[in-house]
């Protein structure tokens, strides 16, 4: 994995009804995507990040389809996962 | 560079119609993208003298399974379910079906109604195991003579013809949002073009669903989907004591960065595209008409691969993470791969590299034409990797003790 000149996180959109975005390099250190959103750092490959906000009991969609409930707040830009998604 | 994607589906589509797909067109209207003459061994005991009789033929396939006799009724159903499939694939072009005894070698050849030249030789018939491999390779020149009156060759077909079987083995984030989605795409091709798909390995499903719920319309085909789902939950349950929905995903699954056991699920529900499901079919079921099918089968790739085969489909897609060395003699496998590092050691085992999506190099629409120009190649004839090095089993799901 390399990150090239680019100065941003190579993320994945797998449906345009998701409200994450797959993080697609392992330039954990890096705080925003490749067209410059910011993010939390330190999210790992592999890893999901908000793209806008999400309310608690509204669902996390990937693939179009929700894979989930926020059980937290979720800012944009957030690391979503077991922490704040069941 | 932003990967947020969209689907440059005309993009697909334009770039289908510029090819041309050719296959050996069977009597019965399916298509082969193979014509394989085979030497079918229907027991266990036979097996050796398959091989040996095959080995006279080099341009002969030897398929044999390892199959038991004394076996309860549903698995004895199983058996003769794979024989007849095999001897009616449509990449199968001629057949040597051998027996142990006369009695079952004379009611093979009444009761198949095949559409391709066999023969049939009863191991306790001939005088000797050296007589058995000559006259079976005597039987196996006859066949290939057969072949040749016929005039078996590849035509021009539509790629209607395609019948895919959809695999995914030794899964990881990068078949998850990488190869898993980009063969969804291809499924969505291939039936919108009046093709069909089968997918399998029931316990993959557990936790998705409601994706069933919604791509059903029909309610006998959507209760059949959920009752197998449920019943391999339930299994599982009995195996382990432990409750799936309750360990899944696995500690290792969240390390991976998957949250929910529906969002694992979907890794393997997107291969399958987003197409309707026409219909639900028992292990080995064939898989008759266009559209998307969804086979009950163990999760073991040989075994599901086994039952998509005999099916009917002539092609695979595998998405492959980890690697995984599976194929299957008869449906030429693709292994489609976007995990560099499986890359590294296993470039020799894959046919389509994706790596170039995770390094941003290619986005879902190269991916597809990718995926797409290697699945037509391997239609038209290309080997695959799995086929160059001889890959795959024939096997069977045990579903009761024999006698």
């Amino acid at each position: 994995m390399q990150l090239g000149t680019q100065r941003g996180r190579r993320f994945l959109v797998l449906s345009p009804a998701d409200n994450v975005a797959t993080l697609m390099d392992e330039d954990a250190g890096i705080a925003c995507l490749s067209d410059g959103m910011t993010i939390a750092d330190k999210v790992p490959f592999g890893h999901k990040v908000s793209l806008r906000a999400i309310a608690p009991g509204e669902a996390v969609v990937k693939y179009g389809i929700s894979i989930g409930v926020a059980t937290h707040p979720i800012e944009q830009g957030e690391h979503v996962h077991v922490h704040n998604c069941e | 560079m932003c990967m947020s994607i969209t689907v440059s589906s005309t993009d697909l589509f334009d770039f289908a119609s510029s090819l041309e797909w050719h296959g050996y067109r069977r009597s019965d209207g399916r298509v082969g993208v193979r014509n394989h003459r085979i030497v079918l061994s229907t027991v266990a005991l036979t097996d050796r003298l398959a091989a040996a009789i095959a080995a006279t033929d080099t341009d002969s396939l030897c398929v044999m399974g390892a199959f038991s006799r004394g076996l309860q009724k549903i698995d004895e159903v199983m058996v003769e379910r794979f024989i007849r499939s095999v001897l009616t694939h449509p990449n199968v072009g001629a057949a040597l079906v051998l027996t142990h005894d006369r009695a079952t070698a004379e009611r093979l050849a009444r009761e198949i109604d095949a559409a391709i030249p066999i023969e049939y030789l009863a191991f306790m018939q001939c005088a000797g195991r050296a007589r058995a491999v000559a006259e079976g390779g005597e039987k196996l020149q006859m066949l290939a003579s057969r072949q040749n009156k016929l005039e078996q060759r590849r035509t021009m077909v539509g790629q209607d013809a395609v019948a895919l079987a959809l695999e995914c083995g030794g899964s990881d984030v990068s078949s998850s949002i990488c190869s898993n989605p980009v063969i969804g795409d291809i499924c969505d091709l291939t039936i919108a073009v009046g093709g069909s798909a089968v997918v399998s390995e029931t316990a993959e499903f557990i936790g998705a669903e409601a994706v069933f719920e919604d791509r059903c319309p029909d309610p006998a085909t959507r209760q059949m989907v959920l009752d197998f789902i449920s019943y391999r939950a339930r299994l599982m349950e009995q195996d382990s004591g432990k409750d799936y929905r309750g360990t899944n995903p696995t500690r290792e699954n969240i390390d991976g960065g998957l949250t929910t056991l529906i969002e694992k699920s979907m890794g393997a529900v997107s291969k399958t595209g987003t197409t309707d499901f026409v219909s639900a079919l028992e292990f080995g079921m064939p898989a008759g008409a266009p559209g998307l099918h969804f086979m009950d089968t163990p999760f073991f790739s040989p075994v599901s691969l086994t039952g998509m085969m005999m099916a009917g489909c002539n092609l695979g897609l595998f998405a492959m993470g980890v690697f995984n060395p599976s194929g299957n003699p008869l449906c030429p496998i693709i292994k489609i791969c976007g995990n560099p590092q499986t890359l590294r050691h296993w470039r020799e085992d894959i046919d389509v590299e994706l790596d170039g999506y995770f390094t941003g190099e290619l986005d879902r629409g190269g991916a597809q034409q990718a995926v797409l120009a290697r699945m037509n190649a391997v239609f038209n004839g290309a080997e695959t990797a799995s086929e160059i090095v001889g890959e795959g089993q024939f096997m069977l799901p045990r579903l009761k003790d024999a006698l």
